[in-house]
């Protein structure tokens, strides 16, 4: 009894364990290894339905001349949970990649975003409003 | 007044060169109060240049304004409407000014980059027209 007992309390800490490094792991991945979206000029990523024939507001937070420039602000922006996305602006070279957050239905959240992200990572960032 | 109304036109957005002109406008001492991208519909662009309508290069106007995105900004500034004239240069890009956002972004005539309200009176009315909500 005391043998099959310890069984069943061995057994479920070892998969109790296992769910444990699982969920380190995609949390780990998914810092590490952060999907980098690229779209083509006035393009949002997943972006509802909705907003995508109307009206909403999103965050410039750079523009840089290489890929791997604007990909480096994306990497810091989605260590912070905002999960940025790179737009082509393939006419300029010198600014060929925007970097840009989010797609907000009110200006004033899509403003105080953007506040936040000036203060906390000095980006000098501005609100472009998108009329489709 | 303080305000006008600036537009970057098709030609120079589809050259890329939205930051190149925002940066020349805060550069100059203006603050963008508003802004935004959009796309004119034939009813906005006829509308928007209504006072136009019997010159001849009307038709061509409204097709080059629809043919890309706009970007649209409420500039503020102490004398604004002559101050982004000043900055913007000639109508015609060839003749402008060097320096000048016109001469450095645009191609001609009509292909010429910007867009700036030429009095106070149509400054509030195309501020309105554009940013009336």
């Amino acid at each position: 009894m005391i043998k099959y007992s310890l069984l069943i309390i061995s057994l479920s800490s070892t998969l109790f364990s296992q769910e444990l490094n699982d969920e380190w792991l995609n949390t780990t991945l998914e810092k590490v290894i952060p999907e980098i979206v690229v779209v083509n000029t006035a393009e949002v990523p997943n972006q509802p339905l909705e907003q995508q024939k109307n009206t909403y507001f999103t965050i410039q937070v750079a523009a840089k001349a290489t890929f791997a420039d604007a990909e480096e602000v994306v990497k810091i922006l989605n260590n912070y949970n905002l999960e940025a996305f790179i737009q082509k602006n393939d006419s300029n070279e010198k600014l060929k990649y925007r970097v840009r957050y989010g797609s907000f239905l009110s200006k004033e959240d899509a403003s105080m975003t953007a506040k936040d992200i000036k203060n906390e990572l000095g980006y000098d960032c501005w609100v472009d409003k998108i009329e489709l | 007044m303080k305000n006008t109304l600036a537009i970057i036109k098709p030609d120079a957005m589809k050259k890329g060169h939205l930051e190149d002109i925002r940066k020349d406008i805060l550069d100059n001492g203006f603050d963008i109060v508003e802004e935004k991208t959009l796309n004119l519909s034939n009813e906005q662009a006829c509308s928007f240049y209504d006072i136009h309508q019997d010159k001849p290069f009307f038709d061509e106007l409204v097709e080059f304004m629809t043919s890309y995105e706009c970007h649209v900004m409420k500039l503020e500034k102490e004398d604004a409407v002559v101050e982004w004239r000043n900055l913007m240069g000639a109508t015609d890009s060839q003749k402008a000014d060097a320096g000048t956002i016109r001469q450095k972004y645009g191609t001609d005539i009509s292909m010429n980059a910007t867009h700036g309200s030429d009095s106070n009176d149509n400054a509030h009315k195309e501020i309105e027209f554009f940013f009336n909500d």
